[in-house]
């Protein structure tokens, strides 16, 4: 505790002191670098979705697929959009991201699981329907259902019901005669 | 009115007003994400300036390890870097740091730094942003603290803040 005190105080620095620093180009490596070419550059997506499931895509196939999955997962960073539809830099990596993917035959699956690894349920435009997201499905259509059979229930409560609340027409137009015989005389 | 049909619409209205009443003191940027304790993504990437040379996070494991996502494009990143810097220093010996550039420029990076008084800590360049997607990054910068044995067990979204930081690599040491 008083050893991350002290780390703390260091950290936040006294005002306007400058830190001591190495030369440009020799940092203090706080991680261990490896010599050049001792692992493929990157990260290898068959650790997280597996070996591609589908045969490579190439020319106009390619560019379907990538709008298919494209239109489907969310910018992370403009909300509300796609990756293939928003302008952003960081929606136009990954559109690449999910061309490289497709290109070399992961499935459109394959390449949304990707995705969601690290982003979760969010990056999907379209909630998956499976557990509690069947709500998210449903409930558009049972609130549409529910105020439909509302209306039409009030509707038909306010509606006269045949023969009890209007005269009798024999009624009517007994009441009507005598009143026009009165003004006559 | 009805007594039926306002239990009914109470019944339908009340959970919606709950989601979006919870939602109200959310971030809409924040992404919560689904790595926590879980072992991370395992990426290796060249080092800025590092003559070929490349940083594997699976190496990394023994120590806990603070992945930056940063840019020079980033306000905010330019704000903790100093702090980030400090600490990399008091923890040289018993924690990893690396920065990690998203979406920015080697040229543009060696300016910046330059200009900044170097670094303490290696900056990788993410090649293809797949480190950066893999992790989940949506808004720089952001912040991962992974334990010993390689999990996720935290997530900075903005600026860290260096009590937190200190606190939290305090419990993974």
């Amino acid at each position: 505790m008083i050893a991350g005190l002290l780390v703390l105080q260091f950290a936040l620095g006294a005002p306007g002191e400058t830190i001591e620093v190495e030369p440009l180009g020799v940092p203090v490596t706080a991680a261990p670098v490896e010599p050049p070419n001792s692992e493929p550059i990157g990260l290898d997506a068959r650790k997280i979705v597996g070996e591609p499931a589908g045969p490579p895509l190439a020319g106009t196939e390619l560019a379907t697929a990538t709008h298919r999955v494209g239109t489907v997962l969310r910018c992370p960073t403009c909300q509300g959009m796609s990756v293939y539809d928003s302008p952003a830099d960081g929606a136009r990596a990954m559109r690449d991201e999910v061309e490289r993917m497709l290109a070399v035959g992961y499935s459109d699956e394959q390449v949304m699981d990707y995705f969601r690894a690290g982003y979760g349920d969010f990056i999907l435009l379209n909630p998956r329907k499976e557990g509690a997201n069947w709500l998210l499905w449903l409930a558009p259509g049972i609130l549409a259902i529910a105020g439909f059979s509302t209306i039409v229930l009030k509707f038909r409560r306010k509606r006269p019901e045949k023969g009890v609340a209007s005269p009798r027409p024999s009624e009517a137009d007994a009441h009507r005669q005598r009143v026009e015989r009165e003004i006559a005389e | 009115m009805n007594k039926t049909v306002l239990g009914l619409g109470l019944l339908l209205v009340l959970p919606l007003v709950w989601v979006l009443g919870r939602a109200f003191g959310n971030d809409p940027q924040y992404i919560p994400s689904p790595l926590l304790d879980k072992p991370a993504p395992t990426f290796t990437l060249p080092v800025l300036d590092g003559d070929g040379r490349t940083v594997s996070l699976s190496a990394l494991q023994g120590k806990p390890v603070v992945i930056n996502f940063w840019a020079t494009w980033c306000d905010t990143c330019g704000y903790e870097h100093p702090a980030l810097s400090r600490l990399a220093i008091a923890y040289k010996e018993r924690v990893h740091f690396v920065g990690v550039a998203y979406l920015d420029s080697e040229d543009n990076l060696r300016k910046w730094l330059s200009a900044h008084g170097g670094s303490h800590f290696p900056t990788l360049i993410d090649v293809g942003t797949s480190a950066a997607v893999a992790f989940g990054v949506g808004r720089l910068p952001e912040t991962y603290l992974i334990d010993k044995t390689g999990v996720v067990r935290h997530k900075v979204f903005g600026a860290i803040d260096p009590g937190d930081l200190v606190a939290r690599l305090e419990k993974l040491l």
